[in-house]
């Protein structure tokens, strides 16, 4: 009972300290915030449940990453059922999100989202997340050739959507 | 500005994040879910520990069962109750002290498990009663429903509760689950009120003070939507909710000032999501469009 305790409060506090970022891997991947958070959410119930065996020299970030990733997020937004309970003072902030504005928020994220979803998640680990190319192949079970191809199909379509605005 | 800064600033924000105890939630249902599954094999859906929840199913027609209180015998060291006990140790879950027969609602407790409180029914309306268990020297609450041949079973340490306290919390609405409400089954009960087959329903001891019908046009349609006040125990609580899959609201007074303001809160979140995705078909418009101005010009 009290390693069990043990684990769950270490989970606790990797869960406080890392969901920020991890989510917005997330919202990255699939440009929705709601989605964003089942989708985290999932990761975490797989990490509670790895989280004792995982050992001492991995990292659960990586952990997470690799369950959002190998993720068919496509596939998650199409059957997305669920139903959200939206908890007082948990919900959208409509003040703070009005700080960004809309436009310069999303041009990004809408761009990523009509990349096939390979590409998207190639783009993601590689050019936002720092990943190599043989950890990004290895990350999404690919190979490194195809992790390239990807790569530069997928700047490139993001090239087309973003240099306008850029010059605009 | 270079492609790693445009990520950062276009993944900053969003809404605030989900209560460490429901992330915690999923994630000890999952663990139950499994260690029962292992446990009792294809007979067990699902199951948690500690604060969870376990079910079993026999795929029975769910027909109630009056069942007698069971007889005070043997008062000391403390009163206990005369649940039938299991001889067998064969197929019981370690942490699983007490049981309800899905068919008949009978009631079983583990060998060395004593009962000194019940409280029968513990959900109104529901086959369902809540136990107060010890067993080595441990206490335990167990609270078991029975739902459509589907008991559910969870318990917690006592922690300074009463009985009935525990009951309530297990039903606390203020616990963040995402709790569907799907039209026409009996898991579509909310932890104080929720929608069952078109009507409101409210679990034992909650008492509906005042129903707004319809609180935000447009919300849920064409499913009926209500916002409810209701008073447990002494403690008002309010609820946006609706006869389908569209997500509810609740709150408590003190944390929201009444009735209206939870309505206002959750019209305000409707309309910043319905602003946002506006927003963005517009701009996929105005792309097509100029996509369009472009390919005409080359033209």
């Amino acid at each position: 009972m009290a390693r069990a305790r043990r684990h769950e409060a270490a989970f606790s506090d990797y869960v406080v300290a890392s969901q920020d970022r991890l989510r917005r891997v997330a919202y990255a991947l699939c440009g929705d915030w709601h989605l964003a958070d089942d989708l985290l959410q999932e990761a975490f119930t797989k990490l509670y449940l790895a989280w004792p065996r995982l050992s001492a020299d991995r990292d659960p970030d990586g952990y997470v990453r690799t369950t959002l990733v190998r993720t068919s997020i496509d596939a998650h937004r199409r059957r997305q059922r669920r139903v959200r309970t939206v908890a007082l003072g948990a919900g959208q902030d409509p003040a703070a999100a009005a700080d960004t504005p809309l436009e310069e928020r999303d041009a990004l994220i809408t761009a990523l989202q009509e990349l096939p979803e390979q590409q998207r998640k190639v783009v993601v680990l590689r050019h936002w997340l720092g990943l190599s190319v043989r950890e990004t192949a290895v990350e999404l079970g690919i190979n490194e050739g195809t992790v390239k191809s990807h790569s530069s199909r997928g700047l490139a379509s993001l090239e087309r959507v973003l240099a306008p605005q850029r010059h605009g | 500005m270079d492609l790693k800064d445009r990520f950062d600033q276009a993944t900053s924000g969003g809404p605030s994040h989900a209560p460490l105890e429901e992330r915690l939630h999923h994630g000890r249902r999952a663990a139950g879910r499994r260690t029962a599954g292992r446990a009792l094999g294809g007979i067990v859906v699902a199951a948690t520990v500690a604060t969870g929840v376990a079910t079993l199913s026999t795929g029975q027609e769910d027909r109630a069962t009056d069942r007698p209180a069971p007889a005070v015998s043997s008062p000391t060291p403390a009163p206990a109750l005369d649940i039938p006990v299991t001889a067998s140790m064969e197929n019981w879950e370690p942490e699983e002290w007490a049981r309800m027969n899905p068919r008949t609602a009978e009631l079983t407790v583990r060998r060395g498990v004593t009962a000194t409180n019940m409280v029968d029914p513990a959900v109104r309306g529901v086959v369902s009663v809540a136990l107060d268990l010890t067993r080595d020297g441990e206490r335990r609450y167990v609270l078991l429903v029975r739902r459509s041949g589907i008991v559910s079973v969870s318990w917690d340490a006592p922690a300074g509760r009463t009985l009935r306290e525990f009951v309530a919390d297990e039903q606390d609405p203020m616990d963040s689950l995402p709790i569907a409400t799907v039209r026409g089954t009996l898991d579509a009960s909310l932890p104080l009120v929720g929608y069952r087959d078109g009507e409101l329903y409210t679990v034992g001891g909650a008492e509906i003070v005042r129903v707004v019908e319809d609180p935000i046009e447009g919300f849920c349609a064409p499913n009926a939507t209500a916002a409810v006040e209701l008073l447990h125990e002494g403690v008002t609580y309010f609820a946006v909710l609706g006869d389908g899959n569209c997500g509810s609201s609740f709150s408590k007074l003190g944390d929201v000032a009444s009735l209206e303001a939870i309505v206002a809160r959750r019209r305000a979140n409707i309309d910043w999501a319905a602003d946002a995705q506006g927003e963005r078909q517009r701009k996929e418009l105005e792309r097509e469009v100029a996509e369009k101005r472009e390919q005409s010009d080359r033209r």
